[in-house]
C-alpha cells in the first residue's frame, strides 16, 4: 500500500502543499488582482494570433526592428526600451554571455552526443 | 563536499527559480505565484537563465574532461549523462537554451519565430516540471538525512 521508503516525497510534497495554499489565500485576499480572468497562457496567445498565417521561411526572416524614435512616444514600448540605467547595462552583460557560451554549448553537445554512444559501447563490452 | 553533488543542487535550485519565475509569466492564470508581479518575474527569470546557461556549459565541459581522461567513475549526482534521466535533461536543457535564446534575441524583430520557441519553451516546461516530480519520488532516499551511515562510520 504506502510504501515506507517513498516518505520523504510525501513530507517534501506536504510542505509544498501547504505554501501554494497560502499563496493562493494571499492572492485572493487582495482585491486589486483580478487578471486571472484570462484563461490562455501568453504563448498559447502569441501562437493562435501570429502562428495560424506564417510559414516556415517566416521563421527565418527577420522583420523590421521597433526604432527606439518611433517606441518612444508608444505608451507599450517606452519602459521597455530605456537605453540607461543598471537594467539596460544588465541586459547587455547577460546578452553579451548569451551569444558567447551558446555556440560553446552547441558544440560541446555535439562532441558529447558523438562521444556518449561510443563510450557506453566500451563500457558494455568491458 | 563533491562537485557533482554541488552541481546537482545548484542547478536544482536555478531550475527552481526558473520554473516558478517562467510560470508566473505563462499567462495571468498562473500570476499569482510571483504576486502578479510580471517586471520582477521577467528580470529574475532573465538572471536565473544566465546562471542556468553558464551552469549547462559547466557540466558539458566537466563531462568532457572526463571523457578525455576516461574517467569511468559513477558520478551519481551529475546532471547531464548519455542514457535515462540525465540525457532526458541533456536533451530538454538544449531545446530550454535555444528556445530561450530566441525568445531573448528575436522578440522585437520576428515574431512568428518568437511565438513558435515561446510555445515549445512553455509546453516543455510542463513536461520538465513534471519529469522533475517523478525525478524526485523515484530519488527520494536521497532526501533522507544520512544518520545510519553517520553511525556505521564511527
Amino acid at each position: 500500500m504506502f510504501n515506507k521508503q517513498k516518505r520523504p516525497f510525501w513530507q517534501l510534497s506536504s510542505v509544498f502543499a501547504v505554501i501554494i495554499v497560502l499563496v493562493l489565500a494571499h492572492s485572493w485576499s487582495n482585491r486589486t488582482e483580478n487578471a486571472a480572468q484570462m484563461d490562455a497562457s501568453m504563448a498559447d496567445m502569441m501562437s493562435n494570433e501570429i502562428l495560424g498565417n506564417t510559414t516556415v521561411p517566416d521563421l527565418f526572416t527577420l522583420g523590421a526592428m521597433d526604432s527606439v524614435e518611433v517606441s518612444s512616444g508608444n505608451g507599450e514600448h517606452s519602459g521597455h526600451h530605456d537605453q540607461t540605467g543598471t537594467l539596460y547595462a544588465i541586459h547587455l552583460i547577460t546578452t553579451a554571455l548569451l551569444l558567447f557560451t551558446l555556440p560553446v554549448i552547441l558544440a560541446g553537445a555535439l562532441f558529447l552526443a558523438i562521444v556518449w554512444p561510443k563510450s557506453s559501447k566500451r563500457r558494455k563490452t568491458n | 563536499m563533491k562537485f557533482d553533488f554541488i552541481l546537482h543542487w545548484l542547478w536544482a535550485l536555478v531550475f527552481s527559480i526558473l520554473a516558478l519565475s517562467g510560470i508566473a509569466m505563462a499567462g495571468a492564470k498562473y500570476g499569482w505565484v510571483m504576486q502578479y508581479d510580471i517586471a520582477t518575474a521577467d528580470i529574475v527569470h532573465r538572471l536565473a537563465a544566465v546562471v542556468y546557461v553558464l551552469l549547462t556549459l559547466i557540466v558539458i565541459i566537466y563531462e568532457i574532461i572526463r571523457i578525455l581522461r576516461r574517467d569511468r567513475t559513477k558520478k551519481p549526482w551529475l546532471v547531464f549523462g548519455p542514457s535515462g534521466y540525465g540525457l532526458f535533461t541533456f536533451i530538454t536543457t538544449l531545446i530550454f537554451i535555444i528556445t530561450g535564446a530566441v525568445i531573448w534575441l528575436f522578440m522585437d524583430s520576428n515574431h512568428a519565430a518568437t511565438a513558435f520557441t515561446m510555445w515549445i519553451h512553455e509546453k516543455l516546461t510542463y513536461l520538465a516540471v513534471a519529469s522533475v516530480i517523478w525525478h524526485i519520488y523515484m530519488k527520494s532516499h536521497a532526501l533522507k538525512w544520512p544518520k545510519k551511515k553517520e553511525r556505521k562510520a564511527r
